[in-house]
This record gives structure tokens, C-alpha cells and sequence, in this order.
């Protein structure tokens, strides 16, 4: 167990399929509400899945000057939008840090919609020229960026890169530079915005895009739908924001990772299972002390299986006994903001008391038999709540958050 | 051969139309887009000075050359910039001509 500082999650801000705020979020979660639906941002009529859980009804004129839109791809747009609702959330109190003392870590997410459109407008249109805002538009680091100029953070600022885990590397590596005294608040979390053509008939060409819904751990489960979103945390350095009265949702108590070193897109249940326990170990806890799971639940036969086989590896018995539930099912898999959406969840089930559930569930899975909180949000008052993000590339971030006190 | 940049100013109609782009894409006062004026005086971040010349590019179907020894500073002074677009006008419009004939 680490004896450094501890962390506040004392803002959380996001933008889903759900609503584009946190309070539509979380009703979206109690109420097991489907954020999936037909895709209507894209012309559909090459794609062999034509749904997903996108955000509907965002109007970029509503949030940002028009002269400034052409420097923001959708993704940094949700990540800027999630980021003030998560900084106003936080208060205002935060400006006595000093700027240089604060950070911005994302997961890394590149500019699907301005690659997309301008190699359609190269290769299809046979444009003449790209904006000269492509670059910074797609690069990977804009929405860390673009948060750290909005609000003028002037400490360490970078993205992290690891598929669907990239949210939660992110938010990992900022909890432990917070706790070791390397910097005293960060935004921290992640923004994806890939529903393009291009790219979902990259997916559609994997052959694990649910044709109807996603069903996490019920036997008759087809897939994964891909979402998109952004869901941006305020952490802070505990004494700090005991002493400013924040309100604090939970305390980040954990971070583990590891890598299955094995296949590049098959998980691993010795891999996740090693996370898990990294996880533990990193906030001193036992398994027993985890009351609900918030699982990478893709929807895929293999992952949820696996998913399965690794929590009974780390909890034995209690799984029996222990709710695990994949928020995925509402707001889709949302890539590289997949784990930070999916924390904002756990923090605010241990704030207010619930559990998420599992919608779309009918049938329970002799291979991969859990509590998975079946298609209603359950009351119920726990202590520790655990997040697993499982990526491409065998590269698995795990984080725990444990209720203030 | 292209014009001196006070007569072009004086003489072309088509200058209202690159000044009016330019003033708006890099948000500088009408006013100060002199033929003299210094374009590193005018407080035009050098982005937006990228922007306005892919916007006169975009609007005119022309093709600014890039100056290799100067990349994105090709113009000192607005006189200079206008003149290069009037340029460009004119032979693409001679191309234009030539081809209907």
C-alpha cells in the first residue's frame, strides 16, 4: 500500500449518448435507460451495423464562438464541454492553486471526424487543398490541450495512448502524480468521438459490432456497440479540498495495470486477473472489501466470459455475493473515454447509494455466471467500487475508488 | 507582370473582395489593410494569416505558392499579398479565356 497523499474526486463533468451533462448521465444510469439507437450523425448505407450510442442533438454554435470551431475536432469539443461542467462542479475555489501545481492528463483520441472528412474530401472529392487546422484538429493530444489552454493549467499536460483502456491509464497516472506530491489537481479522463464511416467499417470489418443491442453477460449477448462521449474528473489532493469544504463524490484509492504480453485483441483473464490484484495492492485493500464491480462488460462472447473467469481468479467466493455491472449497455463503448465515463459512474454509485445496471439482460450465461444488476439500477450502499477498463493490445487499467470519509 | 500594389489598390475591383476576406479571417479593422502596412505589425497571429490565405485560395480556386525560403511569411506587406492574388487571377483568367477560345 502506498503511504502518500490521498485523492478527491471533487468535479465530474460529462457528455454521453445519455445527455450531455452529468445529471443526464446518471438519470440516464438509475432509470436503465438505452442510449443506443440508430446512427443518425452519418450516412449509414455502407455499414453493415448501423447503430450505436451516439451523442444526439449537440449544437457546437451553442458552446463555442464560431471562429474558434475551426480548431476543434468532436472530440475536443465534448472534452471541452464535460470539462466546464466538471470544473464548475468542482467550484471556483480551485483557482487557489497555483496553475503550474495543476495538470490535465487525457486518454489519447485522435480527430475521427476531421481524418474522415478530409480524406474523403482528398480521395473521393478530389479536393485541391485540407484545412490547415487538419493536424491540430486530429492529433491525438488536442483535447488535453485545448482543456489545459480554456483554463490556463500550466503543470504537466499529456495523453495517454492504450485503446479502450486509455481513460483509465490516464486517470491512473494522474491519481499517483497527485498522491506523490508531483502536482496537487488535475482534469483527468477522456473524450472519443468515432463514429465516422471510416472507422466503423474498421469495426464492422472485426465481426464484433452487436447487430441489435448490447447484452453484457446474458447468453444470448451478440457484441459490442460503439458509443461515443467524454467524461472529464477534478481531482484534488485531499487536505486541499477538505480544507476548501469541496464536496468530494469518492476517493481514488487504487490503480493497477498490467499487460497479457499474449494476443493483440483476444483478452486474457491472467492479465485482467494481474491488474485486479495490482489494483488492490496499490490501495491496500482485500477483495473482500469491493462491493460492486463497474466491468470492462464489452458484450463480446470472449470478453465477458474471460472478464468472468479473471474476477473469480481475484475474488474467489465473494464474487458470489459481489454485483458486477457494465454501465456499456447505456452508453455504449466509448473507446478511449471508455474508462473515464465509466469512473464518473462509480463515483457517483457510491455517492448517491446505487448500483448501475446491466440493461438488456435476459438470460443468465452458464459461462460467465454473475450478479450482474439485470436491466434495474439496484439501491444499495457500498464502500469501495472497482473499474475495469481491458484494451486492444492486452493492455488492462484497473481503478478503485472508495466513498469519502 | 504584376502591378505596382498602390495602383492595383487604386484600379481593381477585385481587392475589396480579398481585403473583405482577409480582414475576416484574421480579424484585423478594414481600415488598417493599407497597401504599406506590415502584416508583422498588424498583430496577425501567424495562424490566421494561414487561414486567411487558405480562405482566398478556397474562394478564388487559386494556388498560393508556398516560398521555400520563407514558409508562411511569403508576404511582408498587405500590398504585397494583394498583389499576388490579383496575379494569380489574371493568369488563371487568361487560362479561363484561353480555354474558350
Amino acid at each position: 500500500m502506498n503511504q502518500g497523499r490521498r485523492v478527491a474526486i471533487t468535479g465530474i463533468g460529462a457528455v454521453t449518448a445519455l445527455g450531455h451533462d452529468r445529471a443526464s448521465l446518471w438519470s440516464g444510469v438509475l432509470g436503465g435507460r438505452c442510449g443506443i439507437r440508430p446512427i443518425a450523425n452519418i450516412p449509414t448505407d455502407r455499414l453493415a451495423v448501423t447503430q450505436a450510442a451516439e451523442v444526439v442533438g449537440f449544437d457546437p454554435l451553442a458552446h463555442f464562438e464560431a471562429r474558434r470551431l475551426p480548431m476543434l475536432d468532436r472530440t475536443s469539443q465534448l472534452a471541452l464541454v464535460a470539462g466546464r461542467e466538471a470544473m464548475a462542479d468542482a467550484g471556483a475555489e480551485l483557482s487557489g492553486l497555483a496553475p503550474t501545481r495543476a495538470g490535465v492528463i487525457l486518454g489519447a483520441a485522435i480527430g475521427q471526424e476531421t481524418f474522415d472528412s478530409s480524406y474523403k474530401a482528398l480521395y473521393g472529392e478530389n479536393a485541391r487543398r485540407l484545412h490547415p487546422m487538419t493536424v491540430p484538429r486530429i492529433m491525438p493530444n488536442a483535447p488535453a490541450s485545448h482543456l489545459s489552454m480554456e483554463f490556463g493549467l500550466r503543470g504537466p499536460c499529456f495523453s495517454t495512448a492504450s485503446a479502450c483502456a486509455s481513460a483509465s491509464h490516464a486517470i491512473g497516472l494522474a491519481f499517483h502524480m497527485i498522491r506523490s506530491g508531483m502536482m496537487d489537481a488535475a482534469l483527468t479522463g477522456g473524450s472519443d468521438a468515432s463514429i465516422v464511416v471510416g472507422f466503423m467499417k474498421a469495426w464492422d470489418a472485426l465481426r464484433v459490432l452487436s447487430p441489435d443491442a448490447c447484452r453484457p453477460f446474458s447468453k444470448d449477448r451478440t457484441g459490442l456497440v460503439i458509443g461515443e462521449g467524454a467524461a472529464i474528473l477534478v481531482l484534488e489532493e485531499w487536505r486541499h479540498a477538505q480544507a476548501r469544504g469541496a464536496k468530494i463524490y469518492a476517493e481514488l484509492a487504487g490503480f493497477g495495470m498490467s499487460a497479457d504480453a499474449g494476443e493483440l485483441t483476444a483478452p486474457d483473464a491472467a492479465g485482467a486477473a494481474q491488474a485486479m490484484r495490482a489494483a488492490l495492492d496499490d490501495a491496500g485493500m482485500a477483495p473482500q472489501d469491493v462491493g460492486y464491480v463497474n466491468a470492462h462488460g464489452t458484450g463480446t462472447r470472449l470478453n465477458d466470459k474471460t472478464e468472468v473467469a479473471a474476477l473469480r481468479q481475484v475474488f474467489g467466493g465473494h464474487l458470489d455475493g459481489l454485483p458486477v455491472s457494465s454501465s456499456k449497455s447505456m452508453h455504449g463503448h466509448c473507446l478511449n473515454a471508455g474508462g473515464a465515463i465509466e469512473l464518473a459512474i462509480s463515483a457517483l454509485a457510491l455517492h448517491h447509494g446505487v448500483l448501475p445496471p446491466t440493461i438488456g439482460f435476459r438470460e443468465p450465461d452458464p459461462e460467465c455466471l454473475v450478479d450482474c444488476v439485470p436491466n434495474q439500477s439496484r439501491p444499495l450502499p457500498i464502500r469501495v467500487a472497482m473499474s475495469n477498463s481491458f484494451a486492444f493490445g492486452g493492455l488492462n487499467a484497473v481503478l478503485i475508488v472508495k466513498q469519502a470519509a | 507582370m504584376t502591378q505596382r500594389a498602390d495602383e492595383v489598390f487604386d484600379r481593381d475591383p477585385r481587392v475589396s473582395q480579398i481585403l473583405d476576406i482577409f480582414a475576416k479571417e484574421t480579424a484585423t479593422d478594414r481600415g488598417s489593410l493599407r497597401p504599406d502596412a506590415r502584416i508583422d505589425e498588424l498583430g496577425i497571429a501567424s495562424i490566421d494569416l494561414t487561414l486567411a490565405v487558405f480562405q482566398l485560395e478556397s474562394v478564388f480556386d487559386i494556388e498560393i505558392p508556398v516560398m521555400a525560403a520563407a514558409p508562411g511569411n511569403e508576404f511582408a506587406t498587405v500590398g504585397e499579398l494583394v498583389s499576388m492574388v490579383v496575379s494569380l487571377l489574371d493568369n488563371s483568367g487568361a487560362h479561363a479565356a484561353a480555354a474558350h477560345e
